[in-house]
């Protein structure tokens, strides 16, 4: 499971420094709300991964019925606990809730640059070399 | 004691029972498209336990791009549950109803579909491990590609949540805001699997013949993107049945018009949606497998589509009659 451990570190330090970097531009041009919500998002998206990432190695041992229940209640945690950023960027007006749904897919986002654009770009520079 | 009802009251009511339908279709399709991932990874796991950890991070990956399209539905069920609209109009129950119903069923395709390329490529990095990276992209672009008509799907419930109706005429309005919901919601079903079936097919093509990965995304790509033409047809009625100016009636055949308009293109882009990721997905899967015949299993794979999407049209045409001419 140490490749598990390896992928949730790797993609959720891009997520965390991907969603700095846009809050750090958003505080630039003033939008604090857009700011905050943008990074309580992807701090939500990283955990959930971590979670998923963590969970697995439990979910697939004991007997079927217990994996069954555990895979169930583990999918019902997380989307309460993704629900959270949400309720608190409904809630309050210093935080954006549409940057905080932006902000929840983070993780997915940097997956897919990681593999569609940073991936062919390096293999683009490693034929050229 | 008696139940007020009120504006205030059947909205309430409208937008927690949307929320609900949002989530519960939502988690549905999610939990079938992930459980598929996690079958096919023990499967995987089983033949070569000796790459449980490269198939675990494939899984994990595959199962994070699947949950996409319920993470949508969440942020539709909660924007339900919690803002306080400004409207007292009665016609906001039915567009907040709507709109749950439009991303529940949204979700519960693209999900499924979503799971399909993410079993395969677990099910590949067991056949080709040296390609675990070219597999990995090839299933992201695919289940990327799936959430297309979730996106629709969320486009059209936003537009329906915060628009402002209260212009428009209760009847016969009530039943075009229903029916927008119903054709982006069930014309997503379909295209959001029949994606899915292709991009399990690319993975498919990719594990067994390395060499032609490829010509197979490129055909995945054409194949997903026609095979989603269906859910823009639904797009496209949702559209035109909101932003119609609706004539105010008593009679109750104009609201049916306008509902059956939504339904017939919801149904009517579901079977299309899904038998041209049919097409697609053996055209890729032969693809993968022959290079001579490349260009003639291309031609006969979009002339196959040309035929299939016909019903499609047919859906289209009668909703719009629907709409403009009964």
């Amino acid at each position: 499971m140490e490749q598990i451990q390896v992928i949730c570190r790797r993609y959720g330090r891009a997520a965390a420094f991907s969603a700095l970097f846009a809050a750090a531009v958003c505080l630039l041009f003033g939008a604090a709300p857009l700011a905050r919500g943008i990074v309580l998002g992807a701090l939500f998206s990283i955990i959930n991964f971590i979670l998923m990432g963590r969970g697995l190695p439990v979910r697939v041992t004991g007997d079927r019925r217990r994996v069954v229940l555990k895979a169930l209640s583990s999918l019902f945690f997380r989307y309460v606990f993704m629900a959270i950023p949400l309720y608190l960027g409904l809630t309050r007006e210093s935080i954006n809730v549409f940057a905080v749904a932006g902000g929840l897919f983070s993780i997915q986002m940097v997956i897919l640059a990681d593999h569609a654009v940073v991936g062919p770009l390096f293999a683009a520079r490693k034929r050229r070399i | 004691m008696m139940i007020q009802w009120d504006a205030e009251t059947v909205i309430k009511m409208a937008a927690y029972a949307g929320a609900g339908l949002c989530m519960g279709l939502g988690a549905i399709g999610a939990a079938l498209g992930e459980g598929y991932t996690a079958g096919q990874a023990n499967e995987a796991v089983s033949r070569k336990p000796e790459l449980s950890g490269e198939v675990f991070k494939t899984m994990l990956v595959g199962q994070a791009m699947a949950e996409s399209a319920a993470i949508f539905a969440l942020v539709v069920a909660m924007l339900l549950l919690f803002v306080n609209f400004p409207t007292h109009s009665w016609l906001f129950a039915m567009s907040s109803l709507s709109a749950g119903l439009c991303m529940g069923l949204g979700a519960f395709g693209s999900s499924i579909g979503s799971g399909f390329p993410a079993g395969a490529a677990c099910q590949g990095t067991t056949h080709q491990p040296a390609m675990g990276g070219r597999l990995m992209t090839t299933m992201l672009i695919g289940s990327a590609v799936c959430q297309t008509p979730a996106i629709f799907a969320m486009v059209v419930s936003f537009i329906l949540l915060f628009s402002n109706f209260s212009a428009q005429p209760f009847n016969p309005a009530w039943a075009a805001l229903l029916g927008a919901g119903l054709a982006t919601g069930f014309a997503a079903i379909g295209p959001g699997i029949g994606g899915g079936l292709v991009a399990r097919a690319a993975c498919d093509g990719v594990a067994r013949n390395p060499e032609r990965a490829g010509p197979v995304t490129n055909i995945m790509l054409l194949g997903q993107a026609v095979s989603q033409t269906t859910a823009i047809y639904g797009v496209l009625i949702s559209f035109v049945l909101i932003f119609r100016n609706n004539e105010a009636t008593t009679l109750i055949a104009p609201s049916a018009a306008l509902l059956a308009a939504g339904l017939c293109m919801g149904f009517g882009a579901f079977g299309p949606g899904l038998g041209l990721g049919v097409v697609a997905q053996n055209a890729v899967k032969w693809i993968s497998r022959s290079e001579a015949g490349t260009g003639d299993i291309t031609r006969l794979m979009l002339v196959g589509m040309a035929v299939t999407e016909s019903t499609g049209i047919y859906a289209l045409v009668i909703s719009l009659l629907l709409i403009f001419v009964v």
